[in-house]
Protein backbone atom coordinates (compact mmCIF):
# COMPACT_ATOMS: atom_id res chain seq x y z
CA UNK A 1 0.00 0.00 0.00
CA UNK A 2 1.35 3.42 -0.94
CA UNK A 3 2.06 5.79 1.91
CA UNK A 4 0.90 8.68 -0.23
CA UNK A 5 -2.48 7.33 -1.32
CA UNK A 6 -4.95 9.46 -3.24
CA UNK A 7 -6.95 9.87 -0.02
CA UNK A 8 -3.93 11.13 1.93
CA UNK A 9 -2.93 13.52 -0.84
CA UNK A 10 -6.45 14.91 -1.17
CA UNK A 11 -6.66 15.57 2.57
CA UNK A 12 -3.20 17.16 2.64
CA UNK A 13 -3.96 19.45 -0.26
CA UNK A 14 -7.43 20.40 0.96
CA UNK A 15 -7.48 19.77 4.71
CA UNK A 16 -10.89 19.70 6.36
CA UNK A 17 -11.43 21.74 9.50
CA UNK A 18 -8.49 24.01 8.77
CA UNK A 19 -9.12 27.45 10.18
CA UNK A 20 -9.77 29.53 13.24
CA UNK A 21 -12.62 28.82 15.64
CA UNK A 22 -13.64 32.35 16.59
CA UNK A 23 -15.53 31.32 19.73
CA UNK A 24 -13.01 28.72 20.92
CA UNK A 25 -12.88 28.07 24.66
CA UNK A 26 -9.64 26.08 24.66
CA UNK A 27 -6.59 25.78 22.44
CA UNK A 28 -3.24 24.03 22.31
CA UNK A 29 -0.24 24.15 19.98
CA UNK A 30 2.36 21.40 19.67
CA UNK A 31 5.49 21.17 17.55
CA UNK A 32 7.54 18.33 16.18
CA UNK A 33 11.05 19.56 17.08
CA UNK A 34 12.69 17.39 14.43
CA UNK A 35 11.01 18.94 11.40
CA UNK A 36 9.27 22.07 12.63
CA UNK A 37 5.74 20.75 12.05
CA UNK A 38 3.17 22.67 14.04
CA UNK A 39 -0.38 21.71 14.94
CA UNK A 40 -2.87 23.97 16.68
CA UNK A 41 -6.24 22.67 17.82
CA UNK A 42 -9.01 24.92 19.07
CA UNK A 43 -12.21 23.63 20.57
CA UNK A 44 -15.54 24.87 21.85
CA UNK A 45 -17.19 22.72 24.47
CA UNK A 46 -20.85 23.30 23.63
CA UNK A 47 -22.52 20.58 25.70
CA UNK A 48 -21.83 17.17 27.22
CA UNK A 49 -22.28 15.61 23.82
CA UNK A 50 -20.82 18.18 21.48
CA UNK A 51 -17.29 19.44 21.17
CA UNK A 52 -16.55 21.48 18.06
CA UNK A 53 -12.95 21.54 16.90
CA UNK A 54 -10.76 23.31 14.33
CA UNK A 55 -7.08 23.09 13.54
CA UNK A 56 -4.26 25.00 11.90
CA UNK A 57 -1.68 22.52 10.72
CA UNK A 58 1.62 23.46 9.18
CA UNK A 59 3.77 20.57 8.11
CA UNK A 60 4.16 17.55 5.91
CA UNK A 61 1.48 15.77 3.91
CA UNK A 62 1.08 13.08 6.56
CA UNK A 63 0.62 15.53 9.41
CA UNK A 64 -1.89 17.68 7.54
CA UNK A 65 -3.90 14.75 6.21
CA UNK A 66 -3.96 13.19 9.66
CA UNK A 67 -5.42 16.38 11.17
CA UNK A 68 -7.95 16.57 8.35
CA UNK A 69 -9.08 12.96 8.83
CA UNK A 70 -9.33 13.48 12.57
CA UNK A 71 -11.58 16.49 12.02
CA UNK A 72 -13.71 14.62 9.51
CA UNK A 73 -14.38 11.77 11.92
CA UNK A 74 -14.50 13.48 15.29
CA UNK A 75 -15.78 17.05 14.95
CA UNK A 76 -19.02 17.41 16.90
CA UNK A 77 -18.47 14.26 18.98
CA UNK A 78 -18.45 14.18 22.76
CA UNK A 79 -15.23 14.43 24.74
CA UNK A 80 -15.48 10.76 25.72
CA UNK A 81 -16.04 9.63 22.13
CA UNK A 82 -13.03 11.64 21.01
CA UNK A 83 -10.85 10.13 23.72
CA UNK A 84 -11.98 6.62 22.80
CA UNK A 85 -11.29 7.28 19.12
CA UNK A 86 -7.84 8.68 19.87
CA UNK A 87 -7.05 5.59 21.95
CA UNK A 88 -8.22 3.34 19.13
CA UNK A 89 -6.14 5.30 16.61
CA UNK A 90 -3.02 4.85 18.75
CA UNK A 91 -3.67 1.12 19.04
CA UNK A 92 -4.18 0.87 15.29
CA UNK A 93 -0.93 2.73 14.62
CA UNK A 94 0.92 0.21 16.79
CA UNK A 95 -0.67 -2.61 14.79
CA UNK A 96 0.37 -1.03 11.51
CA UNK A 97 3.93 -0.49 12.73
CA UNK A 98 4.11 -4.15 13.69
CA UNK A 99 3.09 -5.09 10.16
CA UNK A 100 -0.49 -6.06 10.94
CA UNK A 101 -3.56 -4.81 9.15
CA UNK A 102 -6.39 -2.77 10.67
CA UNK A 103 -10.09 -2.81 9.67
CA UNK A 104 -10.84 -0.75 6.59
CA UNK A 105 -13.45 1.35 8.40
CA UNK A 106 -10.90 2.55 10.99
CA UNK A 107 -9.41 6.00 10.38
CA UNK A 108 -5.90 4.63 10.75
CA UNK A 109 -6.41 2.39 7.74
CA UNK A 110 -5.50 5.39 5.58
CA UNK A 111 -1.99 5.16 7.05
CA UNK A 112 -1.32 1.47 6.38
CA UNK A 113 1.69 2.60 4.32
CA UNK A 114 3.41 3.66 7.55
CA UNK A 115 4.68 0.11 7.87
CA UNK A 116 7.18 1.06 5.13
CA UNK A 117 8.17 4.31 6.83
CA UNK A 118 7.93 3.81 10.61
CA UNK A 119 10.05 6.89 11.27
CA UNK A 120 7.07 8.99 10.13
CA UNK A 121 4.71 7.84 12.87
CA UNK A 122 5.23 11.07 14.81
CA UNK A 123 4.01 13.10 11.83
CA UNK A 124 0.74 11.16 11.80
CA UNK A 125 0.37 11.07 15.56
CA UNK A 126 1.05 14.76 16.29
CA UNK A 127 -2.53 16.03 15.56
CA UNK A 128 -4.08 13.21 17.63
CA UNK A 129 -1.67 13.68 20.50
CA UNK A 130 -2.31 17.41 20.52
CA UNK A 131 -6.08 17.01 20.63
CA UNK A 132 -5.74 14.34 23.31
CA UNK A 133 -3.86 16.77 25.55
CA UNK A 134 -6.27 19.60 24.76
CA UNK A 135 -9.25 17.49 25.82
CA UNK A 136 -7.69 17.09 29.25
CA UNK A 137 -8.30 20.82 29.74
CA UNK A 138 -12.07 20.26 29.66
CA UNK A 139 -13.51 19.56 33.08
CA UNK B 1 43.60 9.80 -10.47
CA UNK B 2 43.44 6.74 -8.23
CA UNK B 3 40.68 4.15 -8.44
CA UNK B 4 38.12 5.31 -5.90
CA UNK B 5 35.99 2.22 -6.51
CA UNK B 6 38.63 0.26 -4.61
CA UNK B 7 38.22 2.50 -1.54
CA UNK B 8 34.45 2.40 -1.85
CA UNK B 9 34.54 -1.39 -1.79
CA UNK B 10 36.34 -1.19 1.57
CA UNK B 11 33.22 0.24 3.26
CA UNK B 12 30.80 -2.56 4.23
CA UNK B 13 27.83 -0.21 4.68
CA UNK B 14 27.99 0.81 1.03
CA UNK B 15 27.51 -2.79 -0.08
CA UNK B 16 24.09 -3.00 1.62
CA UNK B 17 20.56 -2.88 0.25
CA UNK B 18 17.78 -0.80 1.78
CA UNK B 19 14.11 -1.30 1.00
CA UNK B 20 15.17 -3.90 -1.54
CA UNK B 21 17.35 -1.46 -3.48
CA UNK B 22 21.08 -0.70 -3.50
CA UNK B 23 21.70 1.84 -0.78
CA UNK B 24 22.47 5.35 -1.96
CA UNK B 25 23.85 7.03 1.13
CA UNK B 26 23.77 10.82 0.90
CA UNK B 27 23.83 11.73 4.58
CA UNK B 28 27.57 11.79 5.27
CA UNK B 29 27.31 15.12 7.08
CA UNK B 30 25.17 13.44 9.72
CA UNK B 31 27.56 10.54 10.07
CA UNK B 32 30.13 8.93 7.82
CA UNK B 33 30.43 5.20 7.17
CA UNK B 34 33.51 3.34 8.35
CA UNK B 35 35.94 1.39 6.16
CA UNK B 36 36.71 -2.19 7.17
CA UNK B 37 40.25 -1.29 8.26
CA UNK B 38 38.80 1.07 10.88
CA UNK B 39 36.34 -1.55 12.10
CA UNK B 40 39.19 -4.07 12.31
CA UNK B 41 41.42 -1.71 14.29
CA UNK B 42 38.58 -1.01 16.75
CA UNK B 43 37.85 -4.70 17.04
CA UNK B 44 41.49 -5.50 17.74
CA UNK B 45 41.69 -2.80 20.41
CA UNK B 46 38.59 -4.24 22.09
CA UNK B 47 40.04 -7.74 22.15
CA UNK B 48 43.08 -6.77 24.21
CA UNK B 49 41.89 -4.14 26.63
CA UNK B 50 43.68 -2.45 29.47
CA UNK B 51 43.03 0.81 31.28
CA UNK B 52 45.30 3.74 30.57
CA UNK B 53 47.87 5.39 32.85
CA UNK B 54 46.74 3.28 35.80
CA UNK B 55 48.43 -0.13 35.85
CA UNK B 56 51.88 -1.54 35.36
CA UNK B 57 50.81 -4.63 33.46
CA UNK B 58 51.34 -5.16 29.75
CA UNK B 59 47.79 -4.48 28.59
CA UNK B 60 47.56 -1.25 30.58
CA UNK B 61 50.86 -0.14 29.13
CA UNK B 62 49.73 -1.03 25.61
CA UNK B 63 46.52 1.00 25.93
CA UNK B 64 48.44 3.97 27.28
CA UNK B 65 50.82 3.78 24.34
CA UNK B 66 47.90 3.56 21.90
CA UNK B 67 46.20 6.61 23.37
CA UNK B 68 49.33 8.73 23.53
CA UNK B 69 50.55 7.73 20.07
CA UNK B 70 47.10 8.51 18.74
CA UNK B 71 47.28 11.94 20.35
CA UNK B 72 50.50 12.53 18.45
CA UNK B 73 48.94 11.27 15.22
CA UNK B 74 45.90 13.57 15.53
CA UNK B 75 48.21 16.48 16.26
CA UNK B 76 50.10 15.74 13.04
CA UNK B 77 46.80 15.55 11.14
CA UNK B 78 45.67 19.03 12.19
CA UNK B 79 49.06 20.69 12.58
CA UNK B 80 49.17 21.13 16.35
CA UNK B 81 51.12 19.65 19.22
CA UNK B 82 50.15 16.46 21.05
CA UNK B 83 50.09 18.33 24.36
CA UNK B 84 47.26 20.43 22.95
CA UNK B 85 44.92 17.53 22.13
CA UNK B 86 42.14 16.66 24.59
CA UNK B 87 40.14 13.49 23.95
CA UNK B 88 36.39 13.94 24.19
CA UNK B 89 33.36 11.81 23.41
CA UNK B 90 32.61 13.90 20.33
CA UNK B 91 32.15 17.42 18.98
CA UNK B 92 29.30 18.20 21.36
CA UNK B 93 31.33 17.16 24.40
CA UNK B 94 34.27 19.23 23.19
CA UNK B 95 32.17 22.35 22.70
CA UNK B 96 30.46 21.95 26.06
CA UNK B 97 33.81 21.46 27.74
CA UNK B 98 35.12 24.62 26.13
CA UNK B 99 32.10 26.70 27.08
CA UNK B 100 32.35 25.48 30.66
CA UNK B 101 36.07 26.00 31.26
CA UNK B 102 36.28 29.25 29.31
CA UNK B 103 32.85 30.51 30.34
CA UNK B 104 33.90 30.45 33.99
CA UNK B 105 35.89 33.62 33.38
CA UNK B 106 33.13 35.50 31.59
CA UNK B 107 31.91 38.59 33.36
CA UNK B 108 28.83 40.73 33.22
CA UNK B 109 28.80 42.73 30.00
CA UNK B 110 31.10 40.37 28.11
CA UNK B 111 30.01 39.30 24.64
CA UNK B 112 30.21 35.92 22.94
CA UNK B 113 29.82 36.19 19.17
CA UNK B 114 28.27 33.11 17.60
CA UNK B 115 27.71 32.79 13.87
CA UNK B 116 24.22 32.11 12.56
CA UNK B 117 25.58 28.85 11.10
CA UNK B 118 26.39 27.26 14.43
CA UNK B 119 25.03 23.86 15.31
CA UNK B 120 22.97 23.86 18.50
CA UNK B 121 25.89 22.09 20.19
CA UNK B 122 27.95 25.25 19.76
CA UNK B 123 25.19 27.78 20.41
CA UNK B 124 23.40 26.33 23.43
CA UNK B 125 26.34 25.85 25.82
CA UNK B 126 27.29 29.50 25.36
CA UNK B 127 23.70 30.66 25.79
CA UNK B 128 23.49 28.80 29.10
CA UNK B 129 26.84 29.93 30.46
CA UNK B 130 26.28 33.53 29.31
CA UNK B 131 22.95 33.62 31.11
CA UNK B 132 24.59 32.37 34.29
CA UNK B 133 27.47 34.86 34.08
CA UNK B 134 25.50 37.93 33.00
CA UNK B 135 27.22 37.91 29.63
CA UNK B 136 25.54 38.18 26.24
CA UNK B 137 25.48 35.89 23.22
CA UNK B 138 25.21 37.80 19.95
CA UNK B 139 24.31 36.05 16.72
CA UNK B 140 26.33 37.13 13.68
CA UNK B 141 24.43 37.10 10.40
CA UNK B 142 25.66 36.11 6.96
CA UNK B 143 26.30 37.74 3.64
CA UNK B 144 24.67 36.80 0.33
CA UNK B 145 27.37 34.20 -0.39
CA UNK B 146 26.54 32.21 2.74
CA UNK B 147 29.51 33.44 4.73
CA UNK B 148 29.59 35.05 8.12
CA UNK B 149 29.44 38.85 8.06
CA UNK B 150 32.91 40.23 8.74
CA UNK B 151 31.76 43.88 9.04
CA UNK B 152 29.32 42.82 11.72
CA UNK B 153 32.09 41.03 13.64
CA UNK B 154 34.25 44.14 13.35
CA UNK B 155 31.43 46.31 14.73
CA UNK B 156 31.10 44.15 17.81
CA UNK B 157 34.86 43.88 18.28
CA UNK B 158 34.98 47.68 18.32
CA UNK B 159 32.94 47.63 21.54
CA UNK B 160 35.91 46.02 23.32
CA UNK B 161 33.53 43.58 25.03
CA UNK B 162 33.92 40.51 22.83
CA UNK B 163 35.66 37.60 24.60
CA UNK B 164 34.79 34.69 22.31
CA UNK B 165 34.06 34.30 18.61
CA UNK B 166 32.54 30.93 17.74
CA UNK B 167 32.30 29.92 14.11
CA UNK B 168 32.04 26.73 12.15
CA UNK B 169 34.69 26.02 9.53
CA UNK B 170 32.08 24.66 7.11
CA UNK B 171 28.33 25.18 7.50
CA UNK B 172 26.37 21.95 7.86
CA UNK B 173 23.40 23.58 6.11
CA UNK B 174 24.99 25.62 3.31
CA UNK B 175 28.28 23.78 2.82
CA UNK B 176 30.19 27.05 2.69
CA UNK B 177 33.67 27.37 4.17
CA UNK B 178 33.78 30.29 6.54
CA UNK B 179 36.52 32.96 6.39
CA UNK B 180 38.17 31.87 9.62
CA UNK B 181 41.54 33.41 8.72
CA UNK B 182 39.84 36.80 8.25
CA UNK B 183 38.05 36.47 11.58
CA UNK B 184 41.36 35.70 13.28
CA UNK B 185 42.90 38.74 11.61
CA UNK B 186 40.07 40.98 12.86
CA UNK B 187 40.44 39.64 16.39
CA UNK B 188 44.21 39.97 16.51
CA UNK B 189 44.29 43.36 18.22
CA UNK B 190 41.65 42.34 20.79
CA UNK B 191 41.28 39.91 23.68
CA UNK B 192 38.77 37.80 21.76
CA UNK B 193 39.48 34.09 21.31
CA UNK B 194 38.41 32.25 18.17
CA UNK B 195 36.83 28.80 18.52
CA UNK B 196 36.19 26.72 15.43
CA UNK B 197 33.82 23.79 14.96
CA UNK B 198 35.48 21.70 12.24
CA UNK B 199 33.01 18.79 12.33
CA UNK B 200 31.83 19.36 8.76
CA UNK B 201 35.23 20.27 7.35
CA UNK B 202 37.43 17.49 8.66
CA UNK B 203 36.41 14.88 6.06
CA UNK B 204 36.69 17.25 3.12
CA UNK B 205 39.78 19.43 3.45
CA UNK B 206 43.16 19.54 5.17
CA UNK B 207 43.16 21.45 8.44
CA UNK B 208 46.13 23.27 9.88
CA UNK B 209 45.37 24.96 13.18
CA UNK B 210 48.60 26.96 13.04
CA UNK B 211 47.85 28.37 9.61
CA UNK B 212 44.27 29.09 10.61
CA UNK B 213 45.57 30.94 13.66
CA UNK B 214 42.60 29.95 15.82
CA UNK B 215 42.64 29.38 19.57
CA UNK B 216 40.65 26.14 19.65
CA UNK B 217 39.23 23.69 17.16
CA UNK B 218 37.00 20.63 17.61
CA UNK B 219 35.70 17.68 15.62
CA UNK B 220 34.20 14.24 16.17
CA UNK B 221 35.41 10.86 14.98
CA UNK B 222 32.23 9.77 13.24
CA UNK B 223 32.36 12.80 10.92
CA UNK B 224 35.65 11.60 9.45
CA UNK B 225 35.08 7.89 8.69
CA UNK B 226 35.82 6.97 12.31
CA UNK B 227 33.66 5.69 15.14
CA UNK B 228 31.07 7.48 17.26
CA UNK B 229 31.89 8.25 20.89
CA UNK B 230 35.24 9.89 20.30
CA UNK B 231 36.21 13.46 19.50
CA UNK B 232 39.02 15.96 19.64
CA UNK B 233 39.43 19.31 21.30
CA UNK B 234 42.58 21.08 20.22
CA UNK B 235 43.49 24.30 22.02
CA UNK B 236 46.58 26.47 22.23
CA UNK B 237 48.58 25.21 25.20
CA UNK B 238 49.04 28.72 26.56
CA UNK B 239 45.28 29.10 26.71
CA UNK B 240 44.61 25.59 27.98
CA UNK B 241 46.98 26.17 30.92
CA UNK B 242 44.66 28.85 32.25
CA UNK B 243 41.62 26.56 32.47
CA UNK B 244 40.43 24.75 35.56
CA UNK B 245 39.27 21.17 35.14
CA UNK B 246 35.61 20.50 34.42
CA UNK B 247 34.94 16.82 35.02
CA UNK B 248 36.80 15.35 37.95
CA UNK B 249 37.87 11.78 38.62
CA UNK B 250 40.55 9.24 37.94
CA UNK B 251 43.40 9.92 35.57
CA UNK B 252 43.36 13.73 35.88
CA UNK B 253 45.05 14.26 39.26
CA UNK B 254 48.69 13.87 40.27
CA UNK B 255 48.19 14.12 44.03
CA UNK B 256 45.21 13.86 46.37
CA UNK B 257 45.74 14.44 50.09
CA UNK B 258 43.59 15.82 52.90
CA UNK B 259 43.68 19.42 51.83
CA UNK B 260 45.72 19.19 48.68
CA UNK B 261 44.69 18.28 45.18
CA UNK B 262 47.10 18.68 42.32
CA UNK B 263 45.79 18.36 38.78
CA UNK B 264 47.72 16.68 36.01
CA UNK B 265 49.40 18.93 33.50
CA UNK B 266 48.28 19.40 29.93
CA UNK B 267 45.32 17.68 28.32
CA UNK B 268 45.09 14.87 30.90
CA UNK B 269 43.65 17.39 33.34
CA UNK B 270 40.49 17.40 31.21
CA UNK B 271 40.21 13.66 30.68
CA UNK B 272 38.68 12.34 33.88
CA UNK B 273 37.65 8.70 33.71
CA UNK B 274 38.61 5.91 31.36
CA UNK B 275 38.89 7.16 27.79
CA UNK B 276 37.31 5.47 24.78
CA UNK B 277 40.51 3.63 23.85
CA UNK B 278 39.05 1.61 20.98
CA UNK B 279 37.35 4.73 19.63
CA UNK B 280 40.58 6.71 19.76
CA UNK B 281 42.42 3.92 17.95
CA UNK B 282 39.60 3.76 15.38
CA UNK B 283 39.71 7.50 14.80
CA UNK B 284 43.42 7.33 14.03
CA UNK B 285 42.83 4.38 11.70
CA UNK B 286 40.36 6.55 9.80
CA UNK B 287 42.87 9.40 9.54
CA UNK B 288 45.49 6.96 8.25
CA UNK B 289 42.99 5.66 5.70
CA UNK B 290 42.25 9.19 4.49
CA UNK B 291 45.95 10.00 4.25
CA UNK B 292 46.39 6.93 2.08
CA UNK B 293 43.87 8.33 -0.38
CA UNK B 294 45.22 11.87 -0.36
CA UNK B 295 43.44 15.22 -0.19
CA UNK B 296 44.05 16.04 -3.84
CA UNK B 297 42.22 12.86 -4.92
CA UNK B 298 39.41 13.46 -2.45
CA UNK B 299 38.92 17.08 -3.46
CA UNK B 300 39.10 16.34 -7.17
CA UNK B 301 36.36 13.72 -6.83
CA UNK B 302 34.24 16.02 -4.68
CA UNK B 303 34.58 18.90 -7.17
CA UNK B 304 33.11 16.68 -9.88
CA UNK B 305 30.23 15.75 -7.61
CA UNK B 306 29.53 19.39 -6.72
CA UNK B 307 29.44 20.33 -10.39
CA UNK B 308 27.15 17.44 -11.27
CA UNK B 309 24.77 18.22 -8.43
CA UNK B 310 24.63 21.90 -9.36
CA UNK B 311 23.59 20.97 -12.89
CA UNK B 312 21.20 18.25 -11.79
CA UNK B 313 19.29 20.34 -9.28
CA UNK B 314 18.65 22.88 -12.05
CA UNK B 315 16.61 20.22 -13.82
CA UNK B 316 14.28 19.50 -10.88
CA UNK B 317 11.07 21.45 -11.19
CA UNK B 318 10.27 23.81 -8.31
CA UNK B 319 13.49 23.17 -6.39
CA UNK B 320 15.46 25.96 -4.73
CA UNK B 321 18.95 25.49 -3.34
CA UNK B 322 19.76 27.30 -0.09
CA UNK B 323 23.27 27.80 -1.46
CA UNK B 324 24.25 27.25 -5.08
CA UNK B 325 28.02 27.31 -4.58
CA UNK B 326 29.05 25.21 -1.59
CA UNK B 327 32.68 24.34 -0.89
CA UNK B 328 31.92 20.70 -0.07
CA UNK B 329 29.43 18.38 -1.82
CA UNK B 330 26.53 19.40 0.42
CA UNK B 331 23.32 20.94 -0.86
CA UNK B 332 20.29 21.91 1.19
CA UNK B 333 17.11 22.57 -0.74
CA UNK B 334 13.38 23.10 -0.59
CA UNK B 335 10.77 21.97 -3.11
CA UNK B 336 7.64 23.98 -3.88
CA UNK B 337 4.71 22.52 -2.01
CA UNK B 338 6.51 19.35 -0.92
CA UNK B 339 7.49 19.18 2.74
CA UNK B 340 11.10 18.05 3.37
CA UNK B 341 9.90 15.07 5.42
CA UNK B 342 7.84 13.85 2.47
CA UNK B 343 10.86 14.34 0.20
CA UNK B 344 12.94 12.31 2.64
CA UNK B 345 10.44 9.47 2.80
CA UNK B 346 9.96 9.20 -0.96
CA UNK B 347 13.73 9.18 -1.41
CA UNK B 348 14.13 6.59 1.36
CA UNK B 349 11.59 4.30 -0.27
CA UNK B 350 13.77 4.55 -3.39
CA UNK B 351 16.87 3.61 -1.41
CA UNK B 352 18.21 7.17 -1.30
CA UNK B 353 19.08 8.41 2.18
CA UNK B 354 19.17 12.12 2.82
CA UNK B 355 18.59 14.41 5.79
CA UNK B 356 15.45 16.42 6.40
CA UNK B 357 14.51 18.91 9.10
CA UNK B 358 16.46 21.79 10.57
CA UNK B 359 19.79 19.97 10.86
CA UNK B 360 20.16 21.23 14.47
CA UNK B 361 20.50 24.80 13.20
CA UNK B 362 17.17 26.47 13.91
CA UNK B 363 18.47 30.07 13.93
CA UNK B 364 19.67 29.79 10.33
CA UNK B 365 16.36 28.33 9.21
CA UNK B 366 14.54 31.17 10.96
CA UNK B 367 16.86 33.63 9.25
CA UNK B 368 16.01 32.03 5.89
CA UNK B 369 12.31 31.98 6.88
CA UNK B 370 12.11 28.22 6.50
CA UNK B 371 10.49 25.64 8.77
CA UNK B 372 12.77 22.92 7.46
CA UNK B 373 14.86 21.85 4.47
CA UNK B 374 16.18 18.72 2.82
CA UNK B 375 19.92 18.12 2.61
CA UNK B 376 22.14 15.85 0.59
CA UNK B 377 25.73 15.54 1.75
CA UNK B 378 28.14 13.41 -0.23
CA UNK B 379 31.48 11.75 0.24
CA UNK B 380 34.17 11.52 -2.43
CA UNK B 381 33.07 7.87 -2.59
CA UNK B 382 29.65 8.68 -4.01
CA UNK B 383 29.19 8.29 -7.73
CA UNK B 384 27.55 10.20 -10.57
CA UNK B 385 25.17 7.26 -10.93
CA UNK B 386 24.06 7.76 -7.32
CA UNK B 387 23.39 11.44 -8.05
CA UNK B 388 21.12 10.28 -10.87
CA UNK B 389 19.27 8.01 -8.42
CA UNK B 390 18.73 11.05 -6.25
CA UNK B 391 17.37 13.14 -9.09
CA UNK B 392 15.02 10.36 -10.18
CA UNK B 393 13.70 10.12 -6.62
CA UNK B 394 13.20 13.89 -6.44
CA UNK B 395 11.35 13.87 -9.74
CA UNK B 396 9.15 11.14 -8.32
CA UNK B 397 8.46 13.34 -5.27
CA UNK B 398 7.32 16.14 -7.58
CA UNK B 399 5.15 13.71 -9.56
CA UNK B 400 3.57 12.11 -6.48
CA UNK B 401 3.06 15.14 -4.30
CA UNK B 402 3.09 17.97 -6.80
CA UNK B 403 2.42 21.49 -5.66
CA UNK B 404 0.23 21.55 -2.59
CA UNK B 405 -2.09 24.51 -2.63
Amino acid sequence: MSLYSAEILEHSKHPLGDGVLSDATHELIQHNPICGDRVQWQLKHESQDVVRIHHRSKGCALCKSSASLLFQHLNGSSKESMQDAIGQFRQDLEQILQGSTVPEHHVAHAFMGLSFAPSRQNCVWLPWDTLSKLLLQIH
Amino acid sequence: MINLEEFRSQIPALQQEVNGRPMVYLDWAATTQMPQCVIDRISHAMQLRGNVRRGVHALGHQSTVHVEQSRQRVAEFIGGDASEIIWTSGTTHALNLLAHVVGASLQSGDIVLISVFEHHSHLLPWKKIALERGAEVVEISMDLDGRVSLPEIQQWLDTGRVRIIGCTLVSNVLGTRQPIEDIVELSRSTDARVIVDAAQAVAHMPIDVVKLGVDALVFGGHKVYGPTGVGVLWAKSTWMESWSPWMLGGGMVSNVENNVVAWMDGPHRFEAGTPNVSGIVGLVAALDWLDGIGWSNIQEAESHLIEHLQQGFNQIQGTSLLCTRPDIPLFSFVMDGVHPHDVGTICDLSGVMLRTGQHCVQPLHHRLQLDASSRVSLSFLNTISECEHLFNALKQAVRELGVVG
